[in-house]
C-alpha cells in the first residue's frame, strides 16, 4: 500500500484552517484532547505573552535609549536591585511550577488505563504496523470503537518505533523486548493517520497506518470481517498470506524471525529445504513432513542449540476439528515463501491459492 | 565621571607592539603553535568549514522537503523510494552530527574562548599551552575520522545514534563514533585548560567577582565539559563494542536495554546543550553592557545563574525520554527539574533587559546580534517550557515543534551569539574592521531568515508532522515551503557575511585598540595583540570593574575609545581600572 494514496478525511475538515488557527493543535478526537488542548492554550498563551513582552521591551529600549546627538551618556541607574531581582526570579518560578503541576496531573490520567478496556495488540516492524484484535483479526488499519476505552499493548519486532496519532493526542515509543501499554478513548468518529514518530530507518516516513474510529456497531462489523483470515477486504487471499497472519496471531514471531536474525527459535528465512542439525546429531532436510511435525509436536525433534520451549498449537491446526489442516498448510506455505530452497518436497500438498 | 575637557590619553603603548598573526612565519609556525590566539584562529577556520558543510546539508534537506514526495530523494516503487530515503537520512544525520559535535560544542570555547580567555584574564596564555595544541589536533583528527566514515558509508542513525537501530545499520557507525570520541577528548582537555587558567592565571587583584561574565560562563561550561563528556565517550565505546563484539548491553536481542543507551546518551547530550548555550550567554553578557554604555545589571545573579544552569543541567536528561518508555514517575521527576533549570535562564534575560534600560545604546553589529539573540532565545526557551510539561510533550514529542524549538535555541541562541561575539572580537583577532553597513544588513537578513525557517516548523509540528521524514503528507506542504524559503534567506545572509569578512581581512580599515569602548583587559592591548598578549602586564587597580565605562571616551582621531583620567582622582593612566567606580553606578 502506498500510504500517501490514502488521504484521511480528517485533513479535509479536522485540520485547523486559516492563519490564526494554524497555531492551534489539530482538532482533537479523544478524551485526552480537551485536556491537552486546554493546557496548550494556556501554555501557548503564557509563551506568547512573555515573547511579546520581552520582544517589545528589547526593541523599545533599543530605540528609545539609542545613543544619538543629545544622548551621549546613559542615565544613572542602579547596577542591581534586590527586590526587583527577587521578583523576577519568584514569578517565573511560580509560573513554571503551575505548568509542571498541570502537565503532570493530566499526564498521569494518560498513563492509567481504566479497567475493562478493549484490548488491541500493536506490532511495529520496519516499516509497517500490524494490529491484532481479541477475536484474532489481524489488520494493517487500526480500527477503534467510538467512546470506548481501548488499551493498546505494543511490541516491536526490530528497532524503536513511535506510535503517534496527532488527533487522538497519544504518543508512545514502541521498544523492542518490552510490552508498552497505552490507552485511548476516541470521542469523534473519523479517519486519522498513525505516523511513526521515532526514527527507524529508510522507510520511517512511509511507516503510516490509517486509523478508523467508528461507532460500536460498525466497528464490530469491521473487526469481524477482518477476523476472517481467509479473506482480505472480502476477497479470498493465497495460503501464504494467511500463513503470515497466523505467524502473528499464534505468536510465532516472538521467537522465529523471518529476516535471518537470531531468536529464541531458528529463523524461518531459508528454512524450508535447508539441512537442519538436530540435538542428537542427526542431520535432516526441512521438508513438508519435517515442518509439519516441528509445528505440531515441538518437543519431538529438537534443533541443536535451541531450548525446548515452544508451545504446541496442535488443537488449533490439526486433529478432528481441522480435517483439511488448512491453517497448518497456510503456515507452511508462508515458510516456503521465505526460503530460496523451497521445492516440491517442502511445499504443502495444496496449491498456494485461496483456500476452498 | 569622565569630563569632555580631560585630555585623552592613548592607552596602548606607542612603540611597535608586535602582531601574533605575522610575527612568526611559515606553515609549521601555525600547525605547531602554542599561542592560544593562533589556536583560536585555527579552531575558527576548521569550525567555519564544518559550519559551511553542515549548512549546505541543511539546504539539501530544505530543498528535498519543498514537495511532499521529496524533490531530490524519491522513487516510484517502495524499494527505490526506500533506497533514496536512506540518502536523505544520511544527509540529516550528518547535518546533526556536524552541527552539534563539530560546530556548536567546540566553536565558542575553541575559537572565541581560546582567543579571549587569557586576554580577559590578563594572562600570557592558557595554563597548559601544549595540551591546548593537543586538544585542537584531537578535534581535527576526530573530524577526519568522521569524514572517512562518511566516505566509506555515511551513517544514517540520526545524530542521536539510538539503539538498536545504530547496532543494526550497515553504515560505518564505529568509525564515526571513534571520531566523536576524539572530539570528546578535545572538549574535555579544553575545559580542563580553562578551569585551571581561570583558577590560577587571574592577574593579582582580579577577584572572582571582577571576572568578565564571559569567563564565568566559560568556567561553568568547562565544568560540564570535564564532568559530562567522559560519559558520552564511554557510551560511544560501548556502542562500538556492541557492534563489533556483541556484548549485549544495548541490544534487546541479546538481553540488552536500548533505553539504557538513551539514558547514557542524554546524560551527556543534555548538559551538552548547556555547553552550547552558556558561552553564548557569556558573549551576550559582554556585548550588551558595552553597547549600552552602562554597567551590567545584576552581575552576581548572571554569574551564579551560569553555575546553577550547569549543575541543574545535569539532572534533566530524562526530559528527552518522556514517551520513550521510562516510568511515569521518572517522567514527573525530570519534568520538575526541567522547570527549575528554566528559571536561571529567565533571570539572565531580565538582567540583560535591565542593562539596556536607560542605557545609551549603540546599534553596531554586535549589539544587533545581541538583540536578535534576546528575541530568538526567548522563543526557543518558552517553546521549551511547553515541551517540558508532560501532557503537552505527548502531542509534540518527536514532531517538527521540537525541531523548531531546538533550532531557535541552537541557531537563534548559540550561533547568533557566536556571530555577535565574532563581530565583537573580530577587530581584536585580525586587527581590521569590517564594513558596518553590510554587517548590519547581513544580521537583519539572518534574523528574518531564522524566523521564516523555524517558526513554520513550530506550527507544522503542533499540527502533528513528525521529524526526520523524507516525505510527508501534502497537508503540511505550505509550512515546509515557507521553512525552505527561510533557509535560502539564511544562505544569502551567510554569503554576504563571508564576502565582507574576507574583504575585511584583505582590505579592512585598521582596527584601533578599543573600537567599541569595552572595559575588559583585551581592549587595552593592541589589535591584533602581540604574541605575549600584553606589552606591559596589566595591573588591576583597587577599583577595577570590567563593566565600568566612565573612563573611556570616543576619540575620532583614533577611531576608537581611549582611556582618560577622571578629574579629582589621583589615578595613573597606564594602570587599568584605576578610576574609582562612580557613585551612580
Amino acid at each position: 500500500m502506498n500510504p500517501l494514496a490514502y488521504m484521511p478525511d480528517v485533513f479535509a475538515r479536522g485540520m485547523p484552517q486559516g492563519l490564526l488557527a494554524a497555531l492551534w493543535l489539530p482538532h482533537g478526537a479523544s478524551s485526552f484532547s480537551p485536556q491537552v488542548q486546554f493546557l496548550w492554550d494556556l501554555f501557548f498563551g503564557i509563551a506568547v505573552f512573555f515573547t511579546v513582552l520581552i520582544t517589545v521591551l528589547t526593541l523599545y529600549f533599543a530605540i528609545h535609549y539609542r545613543r544619538r546627538p543629545g544622548r551621549r551618556e546613559p542615565d544613572p541607574a542602579p547596577n542591581h536591585n534586590m527586590p526587583l531581582e527577587i521578583t523576577w526570579t519568584v514569578i517565573p518560578l511560580i509560573i513554571v511550577m503551575v505548568i509542571f503541576a498541570l502537565g503532570f496531573k493530566y499526564y498521569m490520567n494518560m498513563n492509567t488505563p481504566p479497567a475493562g478496556a478493549y484490548n488491541i495488540a500493536v506490532h511495529a516492524q520496519k516499516w509497517s504496523w500490524t494490529f491484532v484484535y481479541p477475536n484474532g483479526a489481524v489488520t494493517n488499519k487500526l480500527y477503534l470503537p467510538l467512546n470506548k476505552p481501548v488499551k493498546l499493548s505494543m511490541t516491536s519486532r526490530d528497532v524503536l518505533h513511535g506510535f503517534w496519532i496527532p488527533q487522538l493526542s497519544i504518543q508512545k515509543d514502541v521498544v523492542p523486548g518490552r510490552v508498552i501499554t497505552l490507552w485511548v478513548k476516541p470521542t469523534r468518529a473519523g479517519r486519522y493517520m498513525l505516523q511513526c514518530a521515532e526514527y527507524c530507518g529508510s522507510g520511517h516516513s512511509s511507516m503510516l497506518a490509517p486509523v478508523i474510529v467508528e461507532p460500536a456497531l460498525e466497528f464490530n462489523k469491521s473487526v469481524a470481517a477482518a477476523a476472517d483470515i481467509w479473506r482480505h477486504n472480502g476477497k479470498p487471499v493465497p495460503m501464504a498470506e494467511v500463513g503470515e497472519k497466523l505467524y502473528v496471531t499464534f505468536g510465532c514471531e516472538g521467537c522465529h524471525s523471518v529476516n535471518g536474525s537470531k531468536g529464541e527459535g531458528p529463523t524461518w528465512k531459508n528454512l524450508a529445504g535447508s539441512k537442519v542439525t538436530l540435538a542428537d546429531g542427526q542431520v535432516v532436510t526441512a521438508d513438508y513432513a519435517y515442518l509439519k511435525q516441528a509445528i505440531l509436536y515441538p518437543g519431538r525433534k529438537m534443533v541443536a542449540g535451541y531450548p525446548n520451549i515452544m508451545p504446541s498449537h496442535y488443537s488449533d491446526l490439526a486433529g478432528a476439528a481441522h480435517p483439511k489442516e488448512r491453517k497448518l498448510n497456510a503456515l507452511i506455505w508462508y515458510i516456503n515463501t521465505l526460503s530460496n530452497r523451497s521445492g516440491k518436497a517442502t511445499r504443502p500438498p495444496v496449491p498456494n491459492k485461496p483456500a476452498k | 565621571m569622565a569630563s569632555a575637557t580631560a585630555a585623552p590619553h592613548v592607552h596602548a603603548p606607542t612603540d611597535s607592539p608586535g602582531n601574533y598573526l605575522t610575527d612568526k612565519r611559515g606553515i609549521a609556525s601555525w600547525l605547531f603553535t602554542l599561542d592560544h590566539k593562533r589556536l583560536g584562529v585555527m579552531y575558527l577556520i576548521v569550525g567555519m568549514l564544518a559550519f559551511f558543510v553542515g549548512g549546505m546539508l541543511a539546504e539539501v534537506i530544505r530543498t528535498q522537503l519543498l514537495v511532499p514526495q521529496g524533490l531530490i530523494f524519491n522513487g516510484q516503487t517502495p524499494q527505490a523510494a526506500y533506497a533514496a530515503y536512506k540518502h536523505y537520512n544520511q544527509v540529516f544525520t550528518l547535518h546533526g552530527i556536524i552541527m552539534v559535535f563539530m560546530v556548536l560544542i567546540p566553536v565558542i570555547p575553541g575559537a572565541l574562548g581560546n582567543f579571549t580567555v587569557p586576554l580577559l584574564l590578563g594572562a600570557k596564555d592558557v595554563a597548559f599551552p601544549r595540551l591546548n595544541l593537543l586538544s585542537f589536533w584531537l578535534y581535527v583528527f576526530g573530524t577526519v575520522l568522521a569524514i572517512i566514515s562518511t566516505l566509506l558509508g555515511a551513517v544514517d542513525t540520526g545524530w542521536t545514534f539510538y539503539t538498536p537501530f545504530s547496532i543494526q545499520t550497515e553504515t560505518y557507525v564505529v568509525v564515526m563514533v571513534l571520531g566523536l570520541f576524539l572530539i570528546g577528548f578535545s572538549s574535555i582537555l579544553t575545559g580542563l585548560n580553562f578551569i585551571v587558567s581561570i583558577h590560577k592565571l587571574r592577574r593579582p587583584g582580579m577577584s572572582w567577582f571582577r571576572l568578565p561574565l564571559f569567563l564565568w560562563a566559560t568556567y561553568a561550561t568547562s565544568i560540564i565539559q570535564v564532568a559530562a563528556t567522559p560519559v558520552i565517550g564511554v557510551t560511544l565505546v560501548l556502542l562500538a563494542l556492541e557492534r563489533i563484539m556483541h556484548i549485549g548491553i544495548f541490544n534487546p536481542a541479546l538481553g540488552g536495554n536500548p533505553l539504557l543507551f538513551q539514558d547514557f546518551f542524554w546524560f551527556y547530550s543534555h548538559p551538552a546543550v548547556y555547553i552550547m548555550i552558556l558561552p553564548a550567554m557569556g558573549i551576550i553578557s559582554e556585548i550588551v553592557p558595552v553597547f549600552s554604555r552602562k554597567h551590567i545589571f545584576g552581575y552576581e545573579a548572571i554569574a551564579l545563574s551560569s553555575l546553577a544552569i550547569a549543575l541543574i543541567g545535569f539532572l534533566v536528561w530524562g526530559h528527552h525520554m518522556y514517551v520513550n518508555g521510562q516510568s511515569a514517575e521518572l517522567d514527573a521527576i525530570f519534568s520538575f527539574l526541567t522547570f527549575l533549570v528554566a528559571v536561571p535562564s529567565a533571570i539572565k534575560v531580565f538582567n540583560w533587559l535591565g542593562t539596556m534600560y536607560k542605557g545609551a545604546i549603540v546599534l553596531h553589529t554586535p549589539m544587533l546580534y545581541a538583540i536578535s539573540f534576546l528575541i530568538l532565545f526567548t522563543i526557543g526557551g518558552l517553546t521549551g517550557v511547553i515541551l517540558g510539561a508532560l501532557a503537552t510533550n505527548v502531542v509534540l514529542h518527536d514532531t517538527y515543534f521540537v525541531v523548531g524549538h531546538f533550532h531557535y535555541v541552537m541557531f537563534g541562541g548559540t550561533i547568533i551569539a557566536f556571530l555577535g561575539g565574532l563581530h565583537y572580537w573580530w577587530p581584536k583577532m585580525f586587527g581590521r574592521m569590517y564594513n558596518e553597513t553590510l554587517a548590519r544588513i547581513a544580521c537583519i537578513l539572518l534574523f528574518i531568515g531564522v524566523n521564516v525557517t523555524f517558526f513554520p516548523q513550530l506550527i507544522v509540528g503542533a499540527e502533528g508532522m513528525p521529524r526526520r521524514y523524507a516525505h510527508y503528507l501534502p497537508v503540511y506542504q505550505p509550512y515546509m515551503v515557507a521553512s525552505s524559503i527561510g533557509a535560502y534567506i539564511q544562505l544569502a545572509a551567510f554569503l554576504l557575511m563571508a564576502g565582507y569578512l574576507i574583504h575585511s581581512l584583505a582590505r579592512g580599515k585598521k582596527a584601533p585598540v578599543n573600537p567599541w569602548g569595552g572595559g575588559s583587559l583585551e581592549w587595552t592591548t593592541s589589535s591584533p595583540p602581540p604574541e605575549d598578549n600584553f606589552q606591559v602586564a596589566p595591573e588591576i587597580g583597587d577599583h577595577y570593574d570590567p563593566y565600568d565605562y566612565h573612563h573611556l571616551v570616543y576619540d575620532a582621531n583614533v577611531g576608537g575609545y581611549v582611556h582618560v583620567d577622571s578629574p579629582g582622582h589621583d589615578a595613573p593612566v597606564y594602570v587599568v581600572g584605576s578610576i574609582p567606580r562612580p557613585v551612580a553606578g
